[in-house]
C-alpha cells in the first residue's frame, strides 16, 4: 500500500512538473494554458488518488475525490473563460 | 539536514523572493499577481506551522478576496493612465506626479529606521522565555466548560469574546466608512462593469448550492475541528459575490432595512449576549452559563457568519462595480 | 518530535516574520503608488501574523498556543476590511487627483 501511493504520489509530482516546464516554456499564451491545466490536473488526480489509497475511511476517500472533481470544474472553466479572453482579443 | 528542514527553507525563500519583488516590481498588475502569490504562500506556511484554521482563513482572503479587491482598483485606476499615454513605470503611474521623487537621503533615512526596527524585533524574539507554554493549558483545561470541543473557537467565541465582537465592529465600521467614500447610501443600483455572459450564469448556478453547503459544513465543523464562523463567512462571502457577477440575484438585490440588518446581525447578536449575561443574577457579564453556552455560541456563529459573508461581499462589490447609466 | 527541531523551525520562521516586517516598512516608506503602499501594510500584517504563529508553533508539548492563532484570524478579518477601506480611499483621491487636472478649484465636488 505504502509502496503504491509513493509511487503514485511521485507520478503526480511528475505530471506537476510537466505542466510547469510547459507553462515557462511554450510559447503563446494559449498553449501555456493547454499545458497548465490538462497536466496539472491529471497530476493533482495521481496525488488524490495516492491519498486515497491510503486513507483509513471511506468518508475521507469521498472527501478527497469530491475536491479533485471541484479542481477539475474551477480550472477547466477559468482556462475555458482565459482562452475565450485571449481568442476574442485577437 | 532532513527533508522538513529543506521544505521550511524553500518556503521561507519563495516567501521573501516573492515580497520582495511585490514591493519591487515596477509593472504594477506584476506586483498585484504576485500579491495573490504572497498569499498563498503564506498559507502553506500555516499548514506548516500547525495552525489549519488560519490556512483556510488566509486561503480564502488573503489570496481570493485580497486579489479581487486589488485587481478591481487596478481596473479602475488604469483605464485613464492608458488613454493619456503615460507609461507605466513605476515613478509615472504613481498617484501624485507634483511631489518629489525619494532622493538619497530619504532612502537612507528609511533603511536606517527599517534596520532599527527590525533589530527591535530581533532583540524581542530572543527576549521571549524559552519554556513558554503560552496559555495552551490554561485553554485546554477549561475547554470542557466552553461549549465547543475546539480550542481556536472556544478562544474565539468564550474565552476571548470581546475581542471577536470589537472585530464585528470593525468589519460594521469599514463598509459604513466606503459607502460614506464611495458617496452611496447602499449597493442596489451597483453592477458588474462587463454584461456576465450565459456560460460563467449557468456554471455559478451549478456551484451555488455545492457553495452552500461549504458554508454550512464549515459552520458546523467549528465545533470540534478547524473551521467556524470566519471560514464559513468568508466562502459565502465569495459565492455572493459570484452571484453578483454572473448577474443572479445577489445582496445587491436586497432592500436597503435587509441590507443593513445582515450588516449588523453578528455584531447584535453578541450585544443581545452580553446585555443578557450581565443582567443575569449570579453571573458576570459576558460568562455564559455550562448548559447554555454550546447553544449561545452556535446562534452567535450563525449570525457571525451571516454578517461577515455580507460586509466582505460588500466591500467587493463596492470596489468593483458601476452604475449603470 | 524533536525539541531542538522544533526551535530551529521556530527561529527560522521568526526570521522570516521579521524580514517580512522590515520589507513592508521599507516599501511603505519609500514606494510612490498608492496601491503598492497598500501592498506594503499588507506584507506587514503578514509579517506580524507569522510571527505570533510561530510562537504559538514553540509550545509542541500539547497543542499549538490557541490564543495567538484566535488573534490571527481575527487579525486577517479586520486586515482585510481595512484593506478595502484602504482602496476605495485610494479610488477617491486617485479621482480627485484627475479631477484636479481639469476642475483645478474643485468645483464638481463643491456641486454633488
Amino acid at each position: 500500500m505504502e509502496i503504491l501511493s509513493g509511487t503514485l504520489c511521485l507520478l503526480g509530482a511528475f505530471f506537476f512538473m510537466a505542466g510547469t516546464v510547459g507553462l515557462i516554456r511554450f510559447p503563446d499564451s494559449l498553449s501555456r494554458i493547454h499545458a497548465l491545466t490538462k497536466a496539472d490536473n491529471l497530476g493533482l488526480g495521481f496525488i488524490v488518488l495516492a491519498l486515497v489509497v491510503t486513507s483509513q475511511s471511506l468518508t475521507v476517500a469521498f472527501k478527497l475525490i469530491l475536491i479533485w472533481l471541484l479542481a477539475l470544474v474551477a480550472s477547466s472553466s477559468i482556462c475555458f473563460f482565459l482562452a475565450r479572453k485571449l481568442i476574442h482579443r485577437g | 539536514m532532513n527533508l522538513t528542514l529543506l521544505f521550511d527553507v524553500f518556503l521561507i525563500a519563495a516567501l521573501l523572493l516573492v515580497s520582495w519583488r511585490l514591493l519591487g516590481a515596477s509593472d504594477l498588475f506584476q506586483a498585484t499577481v504576485l500579491f495573490i502569490s504572497f498569499g498563498l504562500f503564506l498559507s502553506l506556511a500555516w499548514i506548516r506551522l500547525q495552525a489549519p484554521d488560519i490556512a483556510l482563513a488566509e486561503a480564502a482572503v488573503g489570496a481570493g478576496l485580497a486579489g479581487v479587491l486589488l485587481l478591481g482598483t487596478f481596473k479602475g485606476l488604469e483605464p485613464e493612465e492608458d488613454r493619456e499615454g503615460e507609461n507605466l513605470s513605476s515613478e509615472a503611474c504613481r498617484l501624485d506626479p507634483i511631489s518629489p521623487c525619494p532622493g538619497r537621503a530619504h532612502l537612507l533615512l528609511a533603511f536606517t529606521f527599517v534596520g532599527s526596527m527590525t533589530a527591535l524585533l530581533l532583540l524581542a524574539v530572543l527576549d521571549l522565555p524559552a519554556e513558554g507554554d503560552g496559555l495552551t493549558l490554561l485553554v485546554f483545561q477549561s475547554l470542557d466548560r466552553s461549549g465547543v470541543e475546539h480550542p481556536v473557537t472556544a478562544v474565539l467565541l468564550n474565552f476571548r469574546f470581546y475581542d471577536t465582537w470589537l472585530e464585528l465592529g470593525v468589519l460594521v465600521a469599514a463598509a459604513l466608512s466606503i459607502l460614506c467614500v464611495r458617496n452611496r447610501l447602499d449597493l442596489r443600483e451597483l453592477r458588474p462593469s462587463k454584461v456576465p455572459d450565459v456560460m460563467l450564469r449557468r456554471l455559478v448556478m451549478g456551484l451555488t448550492p455545492i457553495m452552500i453547503l461549504v458554508v454550512v459544513y464549515l459552520l458546523w465543523l467549528g465545533d470540534h475541528a478547524p473551521g467556524g464562523a470566519f471560514q464559513a463567512g468568508v466562502v459565502l462571502a465569495a459565492m455572493l459575490i459570484l452571484l453578483w457577477f454572473s448577474g443572479h440575484a445577489s445582496i445587491t438585490s436586497l432592500s436597503r432595512i435587509l441590507w443593513l440588518f445582515s450588516l449588523i446581525a453578528g455584531f447584535a447578536m453578541m450585544l443581545l449576549a452580553a446585555v443578557i449575561t450581565a443582567s443575569w443574577p449570579e453571573m458576570r457579564p459576558l460568562e455564559f452559563a455550562e448548559e447554555w453556552s454550546g447553544a449561545i455560541i452556535l446562534a452567535i456563529e450563525v449570525a457571525a457568519t451571516l454578517s461577515i459573508g455580507v460586509v466582505l461581499s460588500s466591500l467587493a462589490i463596492l470596489s468593483l462595480g458601476a452604475v449603470e447609466d | 518530535m524533536d525539541l531542538s527541531m522544533v526551535m530551529s523551525t521556530f527561529f527560522l520562521y521568526s526570521l522570516a516574520a521579521m524580514l517580512l516586517v522590515g520589507m513592508g516598512i521599507y516599501g511603505l516608506l519609500t514606494r510612490r503608488h498608492l496601491l503598492r503602499k497598500v501592498m506594503a501594510l499588507n506584507v506587514i500584517a503578514g509579517g506580524v501574523f507569522l510571527l505570533l504563529i510561530t510562537t504559538a508553533y514553540r509550545n509542541q508539548e500539547h497543542f499549538p498556543d490557541p490564543v495567538p492563532q484566535a488573534m490571527v484570524l481575527t487579525g486577517i478579518v479586520v486586515a482585510i476590511s481595512a484593506t478595502g477601506f484602504a482602496l476605495a480611499l485610494v479610488r477617491r483621491i486617485h479621482q480627485r487627483m484627475k479631477d484636479a487636472k481639469t476642475d483645478p478649484f474643485g468645483e464638481k465636488w463643491d456641486r454633488s
